[in-house]
């Protein structure tokens, strides 16, 4: 069993593991925000679509050094 | 068809609706056939040394039609040319250029036909432009903002598009590669910096790097911290977030429907399959999770572009060197 290939999925693991803290905050967040105000749910969506996409893509760079090595 | 309602009785409606599904659902089984056949011809030929192609490791993708022309037609030029892998800088620009083909034909003639009473491919046109209008001007104000519509506006519109190609039958969303989004990237990087270089001047440009410094321990920071970290920014850390993440998200879902798409092929592999291979359409649910992540990722490189062309702009505080300390401090 070659490390080097176990090490790959690891760290998309591990970095998947921070995108989730990320995003379960900041989604929480703008789901409380939305319950405080209904009549701004249309913003709040938008910029946690935006935000939400800034999150997913530092675990997205950790998938792309997979690609990039095989 | 469906939507105008031509067909007038709806029973007849569905049935369209219907076949149009069953059909798109066949028409995906067999795009794994060509990747099939792809990989075992080089097992064939393996003599002859000139047809190496299709034999490229890496993760699965669905084929496209330069990869299906030279699975299924080997033996001419034309498919000798196109099923060689290392020929793919023909490949790929080729789809981003029958995109911007498409727009261009399809925007002349909206042009061209242009009139006070609009029709109907008029109004979504200009129901597309007023909805970047405002998410675009609402970010960099009336003047600017209009000025940028065209390449901002048009930064979403290609990158979405580009993005959705990848989803009909052979075809490839460009954007799947990561020399287009480089590409793309540049482009926002070269704006960006021109904007910079023209509204501020080389003086304001350098003090902005350094941070608006007013005295002799800001100027310190500034040349020590904040100008390598800015330039690092500038030039290297924005355009490649940029790249890596529409790379990343268009390219790993290509994957990921290649992998549902051959997984339900292989689901079915005890069927007799008189040359047809059959498969469960599991890549159903991903192609429409690729839908939402195609919009997404493209509404978020246009929205990212908008805010690095606003951080260049010429501000009207005073304390923005308060701020990058507290930033980068």
């Amino acid at each position: 069993m070659n490390l080097l290939q176990l090490a790959y999925p690891l760290g998309v693991g591990i970095a998947a593991i921070g995108s989730g803290l990320g995003l379960g905050r900041a989604v929480g967040s703008a789901m409380e925000a939305m319950g405080r105000q209904p009549e701004a749910a249309g913003k709040i969506q938008t910029g946690m679509i935006v935000g939400a996409a800034f999150i997913e893509a530092l675990t997205i760079y950790a998938l792309i050094s997979v690609f990039l090595a095989k | 068809m469906i939507a105008s309602g031509t067909l007038r009785a709806p029973i007849l409606r569905h049935l369209a609706a219907g076949l149009f599904l069953l059909a798109g659902l066949l028409v995906s089984a067999p795009r794994a056939s060509a990747s099939t056949a792809a990989a075992a011809k080089p097992a064939e030929h393996a003599s002859a040394g000139e047809h190496k192609a299709a034999h490229h490791e890496g993760p699965p993708e669905l084929p496209n039609l330069a990869e299906a022309i030279g699975a299924f037609a080997p033996e001419t030029r034309v498919g000798k040319f196109l099923g060689n892998h290392n020929n793919w800088w023909v490949v790929r620009p080729f789809f981003a250029l029958l995109m911007v083909l498409i727009f261009v034909l399809l925007l002349t003639g909206v042009y061209k036909k242009r009139s006070v009473h609009p029709g109907r491919l008029q109004t979504a046109v200009e129901m597309v432009v007023e909805a970047l209008d405002n998410l675009i001007c609402g970010i960099l104000g009336r003047d600017v903002g209009r000025a940028y519509l065209p390449f901002l506006g048009g930064l979403f519109v290609y990158i979405m598009s580009l993005n959705l190609f990848g989803l009909f039958p052979l075809a490839m969303s460009p954007t799947s590669f990561y020399a287009t989004t480089g590409a793309l990237a540049v482009c926002t990087v070269l704006v960006t910096q021109y904007t910079a270089f023209t509204k501020l001047g080389v003086k304001g440009v350098v003090l902005h790097w350094l941070g608006n410094p007013e005295d002799g321990v800001t100027w310190a920071v500034g040349f020590i911290i904040l100008l390598p970290l800015h330039i690092v920014e500038d030039f290297i850390v924005k355009p490649v977030s940029l790249a890596a993440r529409l790379y990343g998200n268009i390219f790993g879902e290509d994957v990921l429907l290649g992998a549902m798409l051959s997984m339900g092929v292989s689901i079915l592999v005890f069927l007799p399959k008189h040359g047809i291979p059959v498969g469960l359409p599991l890549e159903l649910p991903f192609m429409f999770l690729a839908l939402l992540t195609s919009t997404i990722q493209a509404l978020v490189f246009s929205l990212l572009s908008t805010i690095y062309v606003l951080m260049v702009l010429p501000h009207e505080d005073h304390d923005e060197h308060h701020e990058a300390a507290d930033v980068h401090a």
